[in-house]
């Protein structure tokens, strides 16, 4: 629409200056034309009327002469008086006061006159004429129609030669103009093309005028950057989204308004949100979370930071509010881990001290006791003296099971890969608890029959398998019963260590290997127990890369299960 | 008010009835709590925190009649602020609901009840449920839930109709416990209450989506 009324602006801008230039040319003409025309008239009547008087002069006065010089209008001859000599004028004739005429009065005055009038009979506006000669007055009648019928004639043909030439000019200037215009055309649909396609457009722009081609050329070059540089900013961008999208913690971007711009995935998972759009929707209404409201709520300027639990797992949610109050970044950092680990180790060194401490005290108590005189007291003294003895041997062996723990934990023992026969091991505890078991009347029993080579250290090997046993016989009741088994599963040996002792409830087997953890509260004096076999047992089957379950039934038995992976191809 | 900021105050309202929706679950777990452990600390606690929904629900209000006054809106935006009016207030009566159990958690405390019997348990879950969903699904405008939860309150009908039988039968066989089961009849008595709640407000959500009020018999038919 633009472009056209541009064009047709141009094409009557260019026509105006003609059309007046053409009119006011035709004007001239006609006025010349009909000056000379007028000129003409004057001068003809001018002939005739000397003509006239000649002919007077010599006498010759008739009808005759009059009509003779009929030429250009109808001619009367009338005397100073009035009279009339001769006419050609019917209307003249036929009136009588002729010098009540205007043009005579005129003429009688000024020797020349003139009037226009309507003539009622002939119907018809009529310029007369009046001449004085020297006794006579001459009056030509002239029908106006005449005139007015010669200028239509004239102007009738200026206008036709200004409608031609304008025509004429304007068909060759449309010509001219849609010839010129062209280029500028082609050069519009580049553009337009190209901002449409999003890409360089294919016209052809080699056959553009020098100047549009510099425009059509710069144009392109603009573009090409502009394309690059968005095409650099879109693969930032992806980097940026991507980077924060496969971000651990949970991401969300809010505007002033508490409404989500940016999301990412953790944080989507966090609070169970489809992974439809949601951008550009509320926080709250899409989170259904209030205290996460009223945490942004209260972070105006401030980064703040609080604890959350949502669906049983704690986060730690971190506010930033952005400048000029555009919005806030929201971080969900999951502690629940932390917040366990942290719990673990308060307890490690709560249960570490007191481990300690209670040898420790008892052993001084005696030692004081002791200094104060029971010393003198030899059956005293022997008996405290064993006290003593007992409770530094607990004292020793807590150490050395918290060294050999913390050894194996930084894995300080080397993981030397000897060959282990699991049969022979077994053997060999059986044989070592053998006279502990037969104290109270507990059998034994290794039912592996067959050799089975694992690789690894020994010494750690054999620690697990003592740990078990013992703990077998030590948890076991009279009469009972340890038997272990092995069984091959897929990629790796199951060894079963089974007693038939007291059980473990489903409330403390998930605990049992957490260090100091003691299911039988009473027996935290008992000066074997430290509360780190099961302890040792785990972290000595994660070097083997092996793991450990256990089943257990109240009142029935438990049955630990150790898997340990074939590790063939490691070794080789 | 220009159309921007009309929006602007629907999406306000919008954003704190759900807020008030994700309040009432707090209020309800807290109960729960407070329930199964008789902790008479955090029932007064929640029976305290009662005033502050309330003022919730009348800032809502205010805010959903000034809006009508002064704009004078219709079709679907006047359908949501009548929704927003009916269902803050059906949220209020819910946490009403639940300040009053825990005002029998303390009375069972006083009654020396024990644990709580698995049937009230389940009914506090199956509520609990109920609620959670409601306001999943007015925050999400997603009638699937709303409808699935005016057909689960029959389930909870039926729940209160097994306690009432079977707390009849408990009294007639301890007659020296007659305080505590009448007191876990008042619960379940409130949990069904909460349960038709949740299903006025299924019926609201459905309306403001809808602009249709359907009763049961003809709710599959939307």
């Amino acid at each position: 629409m633009k472009k056209k009324l541009w064009k047709r602006r141009l094409f009557i801008s260019f026509l105006i200056p003609v059309f007046i230039l053409v009119v006011s040319f035709m004007a001239i003409v006609g006025i010349i034309s009909f000056r000379a025309y007028d000129n003409q008239l004057n001068n003809d009547m001018k002939s005739i009327v000397s003509l006239i008087d000649r002919d007077i002069r010599s006498g010759i006065v008739n009808e005759d002469i009059i009509i003779k010089y009929d030429v250009i209008g109808k001619i009367s001859l009338i005397d100073e008086k009035g009279k009339l000599i001769s006419s050609s004028d019917n209307a003249i004739k036929a009136e009588k006061n002729l010098l009540g005429r205007e043009e005579v009065k005129e003429a009688l005055r000024l020797e020349q006159g003139s009037s226009l009038r309507y003539d009622d009979i002939k119907s018809e506006y009529i310029f007369y004429k009046a001449y004085m000669l020297s006794n006579e007055i001459i009056i030509i009648a002239i029908p106006l129609i005449t005139t007015i019928e010669m200028i239509i004639a004239v102007f009738g043909y200026i206008l036709l030669a200004i409608v031609l030439t304008i025509g004429i000019a304007a068909v060759l200037s449309y010509y001219f103009f849609n010839r010129n215009i062209k280029p500028m055309m082609i050069l519009e649909k580049y553009i337009r093309r190209t901002y449409k396609q999003k890409s360089i457009a294919e016209v052809d722009i080699q056959s553009l005028p020098k100047e549009l081609k510099k425009i059509a050329d710069i144009f392109k070059k603009t573009t090409k950057s502009l394309e690059e540089s968005a095409a650099n900013e879109e693969e930032q961008k992806l980097y940026l989204f991507s980077t924060i999208d496969t971000m651990e913690d949970g991401f969300i971007a809010i505007d002033e308004l508490n409404n989500i711009r940016l999301i990412n995935r953790s944080a989507k998972k966090i609070f169970e949100l489809d992974t439809e759009d949601i951008q550009g929707s509320n926080l709250m209404v899409q989170t259904q979370n209030f205290q996460l409201i009223d945490a942004v709520n209260e972070s105006e300027e401030k980064p703040t930071t609080r604890e959350i639990i949502i669906e049983e797992q704690t986060y730690k949610l971190t506010i930033y509010p952005l400048g000029n109050q555009k919005g806030k970044l929201i971080t969900l950092n999951d502690i629940t881990k932390l917040n366990q680990l942290e719990n673990m180790r308060k307890e490690f060194v709560s249960n570490v001290s007191h481990e300690l401490k209670t040898p420790l005290t008892a052993i001084r108590g005696f030692v004081e006791t002791l200094k104060d005189g029971a010393i003198e007291d030899p059956k005293t003294a022997g008996k405290f003296l064993k006290i003593i003895d007992i409770e530094s041997q607990r004292l020793e062996k807590l150490i050395s099971d918290l060294l050999e723990l913390s050894s194996i934990e930084s894995n300080k023992i080397s993981r030397l890969n000897v060959d282990i026969d699991i049969k022979s091991v077994a053997d060999s505890a059986v044989e070592a608890y053998k006279v502990t078991a037969a104290k109270r009347n507990i059998s034994l029993a290794n039912n592996i029959e067959t050799s089975q080579i694992i690789k690894g250290n020994l010494e750690l090997f054999k620690a697990m398998i003592y740990n078990l046993v013992s703990n077998a016989i030590k948890y076991n009741v009279e009469n009972g019963t340890v038997t272990l088994t092995l069984k091959e599963v897929a990629d790796g040996i199951l060894l079963q260590v089974s007693d038939t002792g007291i059980g473990i409830s489903n409330d403390d087997l998930f605990r049992i290997f957490e260090r100091f953890y003691k299911v039988d509260k009473s027996r935290s004096y008992d000066p074997e127990s430290t509360g780190l076999g099961l302890s040792i047992v785990k972290h000595i089957l994660d070097l083997f890369d092996g793991d450990i379950s256990v089943d257990s039934i109240l009142g029935e038995g438990t049955t630990f299960k150790v898997y340990l992976p074939k590790k063939e191809d490691k070794n080789e | 008010m220009s159309r921007g900021s009309f929006d602007q105050a629907l999406n306000d309202v919008n954003q704190e009835i759900v807020e008030l929706g994700s309040r009432t679950i707090q209020v309800l777990e807290k109960t729960r709590v407070a329930l199964t452990n008789l902790d008479e600390k955090l029932a007064k606690q929640i029976y305290d925190e009662d005033d502050l929904i309330d003022a919730k629900e009348i800032e809502i209000s205010e805010k959903c009649m000034n809006i009508i006054i002064r704009e004078q809106p219709i079709a679907r935006d006047l359908r949501f602020l009548l929704t927003a009016l009916k269902i803050s207030s059906d949220f209020e009566r819910i946490c009403d609901h639940s300040a009053q159990i825990t005002k029998l958690t303390r009375k069972l405390l006083k009654h020396n009840a024990g644990t709580l019997p698995g049937g009230v348990e389940e009914m506090f879950n199956t509520t609990l449920d109920l609620v959670r969903r409601i306001v999943k699904a007015y925050a999400t405008s997603d009638m699937e839930i709303a409808l699935s939860v005016y057909e689960d309150d029959d389930r909870l009908d039926q729940a209160y109709k097994m306690m009432v039988k079977w707390i009849k039968s408990k009294i007639e066989n301890n007659v020296d416990q007659v305080d505590q089961y009448i007191d876990y009849l008042f619960i379940s008595k409130y949990f069904e209450r909460i349960g038709d709640r949740t299903n006025s407000i299924a019926k609201w959500i459905i309306y403001k989506e809808k602009g249709t009020i359907r009763h049961y018999y003809n709710m599959k038919n939307l």
